[in-house]
């Protein structure tokens, strides 16, 4: 009798240890880790979540490309306006990737269930999370878990094919009616060294 | 039967020993050092004071020495391709600068849990995030400065972050640039000077 109440008591202390230092039973983990989420005019997307116990810290960081160069400096408007038909103009379009933390960064929310409820000056925000198909939802933009064929660098191919359209249609528009058709070169490049410093 | 009770009584003693000292006590004194993923890094200085704590947050952010420089420009000419402009080398030297505090020796008390420090004035608390014993503090980790490496790196990204804005701004100019009516520019030598932190300690 006495032997049973003992082990009773060493497993009853062995069950407070590893509560309150463990971390089993956490209700964020299925929250965490790097998701990724694109879009074609906003960019890139990347949510970080790291689990605790039942909140977590929440950060979101967007990657877009900021055009380096204006109408001067890329050649566009000589090309357009000083160029004769049977000329060929040169115009250097250039890029560089840049990412922006905004209002989500290191922000601890609370987790019930399948959200995260997040709160910061007077706003808040939830990211629900969908069992489904393991993905999260903020608003009506979906995260997947990142993976080789979800990441940053996936998406920047497209992000720059985009822009290399835009910037050939827009042209291509705006010559349609002039007197003058020299053949226009867009020469682009794209500097994604940003991602060589993310830590 | 009694060397059972002996060694049950051992390690109950052993739990309750782990227990009473709090699963390894969080420790918030000393200094932290935090990054906000942009331009600006943080200098968090904790130090328990009797039964409250005195906190006092410094922000660092790069400013260039002198204004940045713009090149010159040039009416445009009659004659066709004519082109005036010329090359330009620009130096610029970056001082890590001290902004003014935002908290200076403010009193903060440590919650019930001991996992955070009360600030109050609608500054939020400073939480200790025990799995990598760094803290989070208004939207900023900080790791704490255990050796100078923690600041160096950080002070490595601000200095990439100068160097990017560097390239918004003057990449247009550089030998990529087409504009024939403005001075094309090759950056020279580009230095940090952080005796700011020299200073403070």
């Amino acid at each position: 009798m006495k032997r049973n109440i003992l082990i009773g008591l060493l497993l009853a202390f062995t069950m407070m240890l590893i509560t309150a230092c463990g971390s089993t039973g956490n209700d964020a983990s299925k929250f965490e880790g790097t998701w990724i989420a694109y879009d074609k005019n906003n960019g890139v997307a990347e949510l970080t979540i790291e689990s605790l116990d039942k909140q977590a810290i929440v950060s979101m960081t967007t990657y877009k490309y900021k055009a380096l160069m204006d109408g001067s400096s890329s050649g566009l408007i000589d090309a357009q306006i000083l160029s004769k038909t049977g000329e060929t103009a040169t115009v250097h379009e250039d890029y560089l990737l840049q990412k922006n933390n905004g209002a989500i960064y290191s922000i601890i929310g609370n987790v019930t269930n399948n959200r995260i409820n997040l709160s910061k000056d007077n706003t808040t925000m939830s990211i629900l999370y969908n069992e489904k198909d393991n993905t999260l939802l903020i608003e009506n933009i979906v995260f997947r878990k990142k993976s080789d064929d979800n990441s940053i660098q996936k998406y920047l191919p497209e992000m720059q094919e985009t822009l290399k359209s835009a910037s050939i249609e827009k042209n291509k528009e705006y010559m349609k009616n002039r007197m003058n058709q020299p053949t226009i070169q867009f020469d682009f490049t794209f500097d994604d060294s940003i991602l060589d410093n993310v830590q | 039967m009694k060397n059972i009770l002996k060694l049950s009584l051992l390690m109950i003693a052993l739990v309750a020993l782990v227990i009473t000292s709090g699963c390894g006590k969080n420790n918030f004194e000393g200094t932290w050092i935090g990054y906000d993923g942009d331009k600006t890094m943080y200098r968090l200085s904790v130090q328990e004071n009797g039964d409250s704590y005195l906190i006092t947050e410094d922000a660092y952010t790069y400013k260039p020495s002198k204004d940045y420089p713009t090149p010159a420009g040039y009416l445009p000419s009659f004659i066709r391709n004519e082109n005036k402009s010329k090359n330009v080398t620009f130096d610029i030297n970056f001082v890590l600068t001290k902004q003014k505090a935002d908290l200076t020796s403010a009193t903060a008390q440590l919650n019930k849990d001991k996992d955070q420090l009360i600030v109050g004035k609608g500054l939020g608390n400073v939480h200790f995030i025990e799995k990598d014993s760094t803290l989070l503090f208004n939207g900023i980790r900080f790791k704490k400065e255990t050796s100078q490496d923690i600041t160096n790196n950080v002070l490595k990204q601000l200095q990439f972050a100068m160097n990017q804005e560097l390239k918004v701004k003057y990449h247009q100019y550089g030998k990529r640039g087409l504009n024939n009516l403005r001075d094309h520019v090759i950056l020279g030598n580009i230095t940090f000077d952080d005796s700011a932190l020299t200073a403070t300690k």
